[in-house]
This record gives structure tokens, C-alpha cells and sequence, in this order.
């Protein structure tokens, strides 16, 4: 049984670089679950297809979830549909921003 | 719906190369620029002058476009290029060929030049086909790819004219020359103009992150700048007051352009806007206002308001200024994912602003914006004093822009980029 609420904690470490937000106040993940045991399933999207950090940052979330307690397998789905508004950012996220 | 991915990113290599040789380019005209300035008085078509604006246009401008190209062209159409092998041979080609062509031309040494020019022009029309064959195996549509489709025909078209006129002056033509050199130059301009605005509407929305905003209208400025291009190319063979037209165009082009990006400044979800950007901004102004310059030396004529120094303004103030904005977000952009891409989620990584911090970038702006349009404006005039100080304030900008890309780019990292080596650390 993976503990979820260490996996998002571990993916508040994952961050764009460009920005400087992580993913999770940046609203990029949009469901983090274990379909099956040891098998944890990210959906998540970026702020743009075609965001030249896709890459970056699909690996960091796979490598910075693979060492959490239970987990066997991870998969990462990067999804644009929905696609990702500035209304998913966090309160935080968005004063960070300057808005 | 198929996930964009951005798996189609050359190799470190293929961009870097060509964006340092365009950093090393710059600080070549720096200097050249400041003995130019010193020793040549008013611009001229001495070989000092000729080799100056050449070693900005087809070394910085042109090698820093390309590298930009090669690694934007994967982002921007989600298409791997066509050629990688290819893309990184013509390297060698291209810059055999410019340094030859720089020699040649400091020299003035006719057989060179038209060996040399021969060489560069190849490699530039192999870029060119390497960039427009990426494009076409790309299912992305929309008014980038007018523009950046545009932008490397006009390239191609610029290349040609110029080696018709090398083979005009060497078999003793005289009539045509100098409308060959304006189509040339009129080409080369379109060609940055094109390549700036489409990649505009990558960029911007991207560092501002911007939503909802409407790039349609950008088609309309397209169309009004193949119309500017072609009617002021036709009117210096035809007929002379067709390029009024051309002129006018151009600003109702650059009109449009300037709509969509107050559009996208207005819906940015981050507020602050960074000196590179605001850069990138004023780049935009001085373009329009290069326009509008264009029209007056059109309508006006050339001895009013010197065809030279409309020129040198749209290249300092639109293409130049253009690139030393973005350049700070694109060169340490490619190198934090070069160096710390592979260890982020890992371990605690630096961020894109840490590898450089952007405020640095103020410095060189304030000292480029006023010394591009004192340099302009003392060269419509000919105030040698007026280039000697404002050649010394751009050559110090740029030296200091030189300066922040080298700390980004660790020189030990240099021979082993060139060689096309792994550069991770």
C-alpha cells in the first residue's frame, strides 16, 4: 500500500524551474492514485504543450515518487485535456507570481 | 489527443555551438565596432564598415538565430529536425565559410569574397532547407509556421540575391547592382523580421505565461509583411513610389503585431515582467519605429533620411536588441537542462534564475538602448564624435553581455562542446 500522502509531499520537491513553483501549487498534478498494489499512477499536465521543460520535469516527478515506501512502478501520464488554466495555481502560487 | 512531447530536442551540441559563435560574434563586433567608430568617421563602404556590419549580421545575428532556430523549431512544432547530422556538419561549413568572408572582406580581396561568400551562402541555404524540412513533417498549424516557413524562404531568396550580384560585379555589369543590394538587404531584414515574430508568438506567452489570448490576428500581420517586402523589393527595380507602399505596409504590419503583444502582456499571469523580456518589448517598439523610418527615407527620399542608418537602426534596435533579450532566457535555460535536468526530482537542483540572475541584464540594456540610437542618429547625420561615444556605449553593453553569457557558459565547457562531447558534468 503506497502511502499517497508522501507521494505528493515528494512531488511539492519537484519544481519548474523556470518559474520557480512547484508542480503541485502550480496545479499540474491532477490525480495521483494506485490502480493496482505497488503501481502508482500520476496524471499531471504542463502550462503549455510544448513546454520545453515537458521532458525535465516528467522525468523529475518519475524520479522524485520511484523511492517512496511501496512503490514497484510508477507511470506518469501527461495529459491536455483539461488543459491547465491559472485559476489551478494555489493562492500562494499565484502571490508568488506577483498576481 | 497525442501528448506533445519535447523528446525531438537536438543535442546540446547543435544549438550551442552556433549561439556561441554568435556570443564570440558580438564581442568581435564590439571591438570592431569602437575602432570602426574611432579611425572611419561616418559609415562608408569601406572594407572596416563592410566587415563590421557583416560580422553583426551573419555572425552574431545570424549564427545566434540559427542555434535558436535548431533548438525552437523542436519546441515550437514538436518535430525533431530534419537533419541532426546535417545541422552540426554545416556548422563547419558555416563558419569555415564567415571566416574566410570576414578576411575577405577586411581585406577586400574580390577572389575571397566570392569563394568565401560561395561557401557561407551554402551552408546558409543548407540551414535554411534543414529548417524548412523539419517544418513540413510538422502537424502544428497557425500563424508560427507563416512566419518561421517565411522567414527561411526570404533567407534563401537574400542568399541568392547576393551571389547574383557578386556574379553581376565580377562579369563587369553596371546596371542592377544596387537594386540587387536592396533586395538583398530588404530580404535579409524580412528574414528577421519573419523569424522574430513567429518565434514571438512562442516566447512571450511562454515567460509571461500568458493565457487566452488570440494570435489569429497575427496572419494579417504576415500577409501585410510579405506585401511590404515584395512591393518595396519591386518598386526599386519598377517603379520608385511602390515602395511608399512597401513602407506603409510595413508599419500596418508591425501595428497588428504590436495589438497582439499588448494582448499578451495584458492576460500574463506573471505580473513582474523581466528586464529580457522588457527588453524583448522595446525590441518590438524600435522595429515599429524602424517601420515608420523606412516609410519617411520611402516618401522623403534617401538623401533626407539615409538608407544606411534606417538599417543599421531596424538591425540594433529590432534584431539585435531582440536576441540580447531572449538570449537571457534561452542560453541558461539550455544549459540547466543540460546540467541539472537529469538530477532534478533526484536531488535539490539550482533554478533556471540561479545558473543567471536576469536582473544583471538591466545593466546592458540601459547602456545599449541609448547607444543604439545615438549611434543611428549620428550616423543620419554624420557626427563622427557622435560615433566614436555612442560606438564605445554599444561596444561596452555588449562586452558586458558577452561577459554574463560566458559565466553561464563555463569556458572549460567550450573545446569539448565544440567537438560535439557530452558537456555533462
Amino acid at each position: 500500500m503506497i502511502n499517497l500522502d508522501e507521494v505528493w509531499r515528494q512531488l511539492e520537491n519537484v519544481y519548474d524551474p523556470e518559474l520557480g513553483l512547484n508542480v503541485v501549487e502550480l496545479g499540474l498534478v491532477y490525480e495521483v492514485s494506485e490502480p493496482r498494489e505497488g503501481e502508482l499512477y500520476i496524471r499531471m499536465t504542463m502550462t503549455t504543450p510544448g513546454c520545453p521543460m515537458h521532458d525535465s520535469i516528467h522525468e523529475a516527478v518519475e524520479r522524485a515518487v520511484m523511492h517512496v515506501f511501496g512503490v514497484a512502478d510508477v507511470k506518469v501520464d501527461v495529459v491536455w485535456d483539461p488543459p491547465w488554466t491559472p485559476e489551478m495555481m494555489t493562492d500562494e502560487a499565484r502571490a508568488k507570481l506577483g498576481f | 489527443m497525442v501528448p506533445p512531447s519535447t523528446s525531438h530536442t537536438p543535442p546540446f551540441h547543435v544549438p550551442i555551438r552556433y549561439m556561441l559563435t554568435g556570443v564570440a560574434s558580438f564581442l568581435l563586433f564590439a571591438v570592431l565596432l569602437l575602432v570602426a567608430g574611432v579611425r572611419s568617421g561616418p559609415p562608408s563602404p569601406a572594407p572596416l564598415w563592410v566587415t563590421t556590419t557583416h560580422v553583426l549580421t551573419l555572425g552574431a545575428l545570424l549564427s545566434f538565430a540559427m542555434g535558436a532556430s535548431y533548438q525552437l523549431v523542436t519546441v515550437a512544432f514538436l518535430t525533431p529536425i530534419a537533419s541532426v547530422r546535417g545541422a552540426a556538419w554545416n556548422y563547419w561549413l558555416y563558419i569555415g565559410g564567415l571566416m574566410g568572408l570576414w578576411y575577405s572582406m577586411a581585406r577586400w580581396w574580390p577572389t575571397g569574397l566570392a569563394l568565401f561568400g560561395t561557401v557561407t551562402a551554402l551552408a546558409v541555404i543548407v540551414y535554411a532547407v534543414i529548417i524548412l524540412a523539419s517544418i513540413h513533417r510538422s502537424i502544428v498549424r497557425g500563424p508560427i509556421r507563416g512566419f518561421i516557413q517565411a522567414a527561411h524562404v526570404d533567407l534563401i531568396l537574400a542568399v541568392l540575391a547576393v551571389l547574383s550580384l557578386i556574379i553581376a560585379m565580377r562579369s563587369g555589369m553596371e546596371h542592377g547592382l544596387e537594386a540587387l543590394l536592396v533586395t538583398h538587404i530588404v530580404l535579409a531584414m524580412g528574414y528577421f523580421t519573419f523569424l522574430i515574430m513567429g518565434f514571438t508568438l512562442k516566447l512571450l506567452p511562454m515567460f509571461t505565461l500568458a493565457h487566452g489570448h488570440n494570435e489569429r490576428p497575427t496572419q494579417f500581420a504576415l500577409w501585410l509583411l510579405h506585401g511590404a517586402v515584395w512591393t518595396f523589393i519591386l518598386g526599386e527595380w519598377l517603379w520608385g513610389p511602390l515602395s511608399w507602399i512597401g513602407g506603409a505596409l510595413a508599419v500596418a504590419a508591425y501595428l497588428v503585431f504590436v495589438r497582439y503583444i499588448i494582448d499578451v502582456i495584458q492576460r500574463r499571469v506573471r505580473r513582474r515582467i523581466e528586464w529580457p523580456i522588457r527588453a524583448a518589448l522595446a525590441a518590438v517598439a524600435s522595429g515599429a519605429i524602424g517601420a515608420v523610418a523606412l516609410l519617411a527615407a520611402s516618401v522623403l527620399g534617401r538623401s533626407w533620411l539615409p538608407m544606411e542608418s534606417v538599417v543599421s537602426f531596424y538591425l540594433l534596435g529590432w534584431a539585435a536588441w531582440t536576441l540580447l533579450g531572449y538570449a537571457y532566457k534561452v542560453v541558461p535555460f539550455l544549459v540547466w537542462t543540460h546540467r541539472f535536468g537529469w538530477l532534478a526530482g533526484r536531488q535539490k537542483v539550482p533554478l533556471v534564475d540561479d545558473v543567471l540572475d536576469v536582473r544583471r541584464s538591466r545593466v546592458v540594456y540601459a547602456l545599449y538602448g541609448p547607444g543604439f540610437i545615438g549611434f543611428s542618429i549620428s550616423a543620419a547625420f554624420g557626427w563622427t564624435w557622435g560615433l566614436v561615444l555612442f560606438s564605445g556605449l554599444l561596444a561596452t553593453s555588449l562586452g558586458g553581455f558577452c561577459l554574463h553569457m560566458g559565466r553561464v557558459l563555463d569556458p572549460k565547457w567550450l573545446w569539448r562542446v565544440l567537438r560535439g562531447g557530452d558537456v555533462r558534468p
